[in-house]
């Protein structure tokens, strides 16, 4: 049950990621590396804020702030001076490493025994609920205060999924998925189509950060390698859940952004599980994954066989 | 109407199906499995192995954990079952690997380098965690000093004897007064070791020149730009990058003509002229003994952290001949002494 929690938690908290890729990489069609310094900036910046004596949601917010202008740096490099989005991405997650080191000041900060929005909600859930201590759910025992962290971190996700997809559904947001589906056409309506790359970029990593600001206080450190790979990760998930929703309208693919981070986590739970040789978890990951998208294509083709030898 | 309402929803719900069973028919599978990974029906006793990533230091010290454990009697498969798992540099993972240990429930987890230790230092509260390859574990959360630490945790630290390596570069070069270092400002353990290299050296009236480089394919000219500024001999710190990369370190040094001193006894091997070990083979036997006596009953909270236990001096009399370096008889006589050939 632990461990179950504990990764619907990280899926969740790596599902604002998704969200943050999907924007970039499905709205603009190009993969944003900035994501890899951008989730480290914003566990870095919440870190040494919360470090340094501020409320963590106030530190939660400046690590927002500071994602969302990470990705309209890469938007204005990318737009201005006319050089490709991946080089854009790569230019600004090099920086952001120095950048990083200097925000925090050393490679690490601990959160040991400091308030973060995750004790703050374990805390209000448990005063809320008047529970404490560990609760009894389907069979097993767990910390109550784990259970209230996946709970709000769902509804957290929950509100900016919905939040996102009504920005994007409203007129400027149409606007926007036009600027990736036709420049051309959409800046013949009128439409500055650079501002609106740097703007939904400035979105996509603003998420991302918020997502690395979740996650450092949730485990308790920020580290300035904590980036790497996170791009990768974004990606998968946004397939997997885009590969596994029937309608590819705007709300499923957002609902699929979400569920395919779940799946993913859930994935490498299941290879952890199995407890095979420590150097194969990345490989069994990678054909999980693989079955996860294929099952179900192969299952249709099966029973569409089936019904038709029946005619 | 409300029949219409049901079905309005399931229309909306249709199209995440199968997105929806995968998750159910997965995370169900994670819980029915759960009672059959508490591996409890067997007497024998269960340990788990966390590592961040795959280095030389995770290695040696995961073999020290079981030779250590096998001189204390305790074999392999007949007394205890050891799962070891690696997250292989994703943090997310490491956070769910300490989950599964919390389900699994081992006698004794131990706890391989800094990120783990600190993600242990968050989420487990109940199991004894032994620590190693950490330099600097009252950094890293895990207590207020060696003594006054987290009641469940316990460990070796592996900061290297850097005051001794100064020690002997006095002796054994008395006219030198740069030392030069690549270091990791990504690690927190690199950060650490240099500045502590930083602290003895200037008491000792040494200056030193420490090189930034961020991943393995600088090593080459953060190597270069280190030999560059001539420092009069190259005292390298350990951290999880560069002493993967050490022999490429030690060769561009030596067409350079500097000598370089390690902190690990592979690097003798390699060509380092004088080498200041506290292993991590040792570490990891040390991390067994800590182990041996919580299983013997004794309480984690009354174990003091402790450093790697044997220090072993490593010289390479042929490097020091290529550098026309004439090693002091002295360090002939110091019985933790070790000839590379």
């Amino acid at each position: 049950m632990s461990l179950l929690i504990g990764t619907f938690t990280i899926g969740l908290i790596l599902a604002l990621l998704s969200l943050g890729v999907f924007i970039s990489f499905r709205i603009f069609n190009f993969a944003d590396i900035t994501t890899e310094g951008s989730i480290t900036l914003g566990a870095s910046i919440s870190a040494s804020m919360i470090v340094a004596g501020y409320d963590p949601w106030v530190a939660t917010l400046v690590a927002l702030a500071g994602g969302f202008m990470a990705g309209a740096l890469t938007g204005i490099i990318h737009t201005r001076f006319a050089i490709n989005g991946l080089l854009s991405g790569i230019l600004v997650m090099t920086a952001l490493y120095s950048v990083n080191l200097h925000v925090m000041g050393k490679s690490n900060i601990p959160l040991m025994s400091d308030k973060t929005i995750i004790t703050s909600v374990e805390n209000l859930g448990m005063s809320v609920f008047g529970v404490s201590g560990n609760v009894t759910l389907l069979g097993s025992t767990v910390p109550a205060k784990d259970v209230f962290t996946m709970v709000s971190v769902f509804f957290i996700v929950l509100a900016l999924g919905f939040l996102l997809y009504l920005f994007l559904k409203s007129n400027f947001g149409t606007a926007m998925r036009a600027t990736g589906n036709n420049q051309q056409m959409i800046r013949a309506l009128g439409v500055n189509t650079n501002v609106m790359i740097i703007l939904g970029l400035a979105i996509s990593n603003a998420l991302i950060a918020l997502s690395g600001a979740i996650l450092a206080q949730f485990q308790g450190f920020a580290d300035v390698q904590m980036g790497i790979g996170m791009l990768v990760l974004g990606l998968a998930s946004v397939i997997i859940g885009e590969a596994l929703i029937s309608d590819k309208s705007l709300g499923y693919l957002i609902a699929g952004a979400i569920c395919g981070s779940l799946i993913f986590r859930l994935l490498v739970a299941v290879a952890l599980r199995l407890g095979m040789n420590p150097n194969d978890l990345k490989l069994i990951t990678a054909v999980f994954v693989f079955i996860a998208l294929v099952l179900p294509m192969m299952l249709k083709k099966y029973k569409k066989r089936g019904v038709h030898s029946q005619c | 109407m409300k029949h219409s309402l049901a079905n309005s929803i399931r229309a909306a719900i249709w199209p995440l199906f199968k997105i929806l069973v995968i998750i159910v028919v997965i995370s169900a599978a994670l819980l029915l499995t759960d009672k059959i990974s508490s591996r409890n029906n067997t007497a024998r006793k269960r340990f788990s192995l966390i590592q961040f990533n795959d280095s030389p230091l995770s290695d040696l010290s995961g073999h020290g954990i079981i030779d250590g454990l096998t001189s204390l009697g305790l074999v392999k498969g007949r007394d205890y079952d050891l799962y070891i798992t690696n997250a292989q540099g994703d943090m997310a993972a490491l956070n769910m690997m300490l989950d599964e240990a919390v389900n699994d429930r081992p006698d004794i987890l131990f706890i391989s380098s800094t990120p783990t230790l600190q993600a242990a230092v968050k989420k487990i509260r109940a199991l004894p965690v032994i620590f190693t390859v950490v330099a600097d574990p009252v950094l890293a959360g895990a207590g207020k000093s060696f003594q006054d630490h987290l009641p469940n945790i316990t460990g070796i630290s592996t900061l290297g004897d850097y005051e001794g390596m100064i020690r002997w570069v006095k002796i054994i070069l008395p006219r030198a007064r740069r030392i030069g270092t690549l270091f990791s400002p990504g690690e927190s353990n690199s950060v650490k070791n240099m500045n502590v290299l930083k602290d003895f050296a200037e008491q000792a009236g040494l200056n030193l020149i420490a090189v930034p480089v961020t991943s393995s394919q600088e090593i080459t000219d953060a190597a270069m730009s280190l030999a560059a500024r001539k420092p009069d001999l190259i005292c390298q710190i350990v951290d999880n990058l560069t002493s993967a990369s050490a022999a490429s370190i030690i060769s561009i040094a030596r067409n350079q003509k500097i000598p370089v001193f390690g902190f690990v006894s592979d690097q003798s091997k390699a060509g380092a002229v004088f080498v200041v070990s506290r292993d991590y083979y040792q570490a990891g036997a040390d991390a067994a003994r800590l182990a041996k006596r919580v299983l013997d009953g004794e309480n984690p909270a009354e174990i003091p952290f402790e450093f790697v236990r044997k220090t072993d001096i490593l010289i390479n009399p042929s490097a020091a001949a290529f550098f026309k370096i004439i090693l002091p008889k002295e360090i002939y006589f110091q019985k933790n002494m070790i000839i590379t050939k």
